[in-house]
């Protein structure tokens, strides 16, 4: 991987994790 | 006072998340100078770094509340322990993504036998069997009780994880900005970039802390009200009976 795929894999990886958690707690409360 | 201030302070963690969140990326990936000596890679740094603090800064709420829970404070400690712990394993899972993408980058290998990548899947692994155990069934009490015990316990991997740099002989770099010595060595943009990112973070994390614990409390909530008993088909009316 060149280095500014790697960092789109990164910052792409967060940005998943933390919609993860806000889909957890927006979805449980309907 | 103080709670409204509180409450109104808690309606805005999110936007305020978001804000910070959205300057935090400009800085990491536009602002921050380009490392000498590792490249683009080391960008990944304003993730992995904050993604740590924030997993070890609900692992310390975790153990606070499970004191709380084990002294039996009014308050909502068991629901600010299970939110904590949730966040907490997201953001450890998110390190070790972030720092094996990194390691592959500066090392050349997705994963080392080494004391800090140890300790912190060590701590992945507790955490989600903490979790695990909080949904055994049993008397609520002592499922409380119980989960507050290993919350405790397992809360001294967290200094263990932090300073296996310093103890043993790592792979892993030291600390850039919590070391013994308060002079970071790291360009002011890059220390910038990094702080911004942690505070991004923790705002993002307080706001799920809230969220979830305002689920887990409210009335209608599964975890907030004990099991309704099971329903029974109807007993039919006794009725004379009538004769052939």
């Amino acid at each position: 991987m060149t280095g500014w795929t790697t960092v789109a894999v990164g910052y792409l990886l967060a940005v998943a994790v933390w919609a993860l958690l806000v889909w957890t707690v927006l979805r449980r409360r309907s | 006072m103080v709670r409204s201030w509180a409450a109104r302070a808690g309606t805005r963690l999110g936007p305020a998340a978001l804000g910070v969140a959205a300057v935090a990326a400009v800085l990491a990936l536009v602002v921050a100078p380009r490392a000498a000596i590792q490249g683009e890679p080391q960008r990944l740094m304003y993730v992995h770094v904050p993604g740590a603090w924030t997993a070890f800064a609900a692992f310390a709420c975790v153990a606070l509340c499970s004191i709380a829970v084990l002294l039996r404070r009014p308050g909502p400690y068991d629901a600010v322990a299970r939110a904590a712990a949730e966040l907490g394993v997201a953001m450890t899972a998110l390190a070790i993504a972030e720092g094996s993408l990194w390691g592959h980058s500066a090392w050349g290998v997705w994963w080392a036998w080494d004391p800090r990548l140890v300790t912190t899947a060590l701590l992945l692994v507790s955490y989600v069997a903490y979790l695990a155990l909080r949904s055994l069934p049993g008397d609520e009490d002592r499922v409380r009780r119980r989960a507050a015990v290993a919350g405790l316990v397992f809360s001294v991997e967290v200094p263990i994880a932090h300073f296996s740099v310093l103890w043993w002989r790592t792979l892993h770099q030291p600390p850039t900005v919590l070391r013994p010595s308060l002079s970071p060595p790291i360009a002011p943009l890059m220390l910038l970039a990094l702080l911004v990112g942690v505070l991004a973070f923790t705002l993002a994390g307080a706001w799920y802390v809230r969220r979830r614990v305002l689920q887990l409390t409210a009335p209608t909530s599964p975890a907030a009200v004990p099991a309704a008993p099971a329903e029974r088909a109807p007993v039919p009316p006794m009725r004379e009976e009538t004769g052939a």
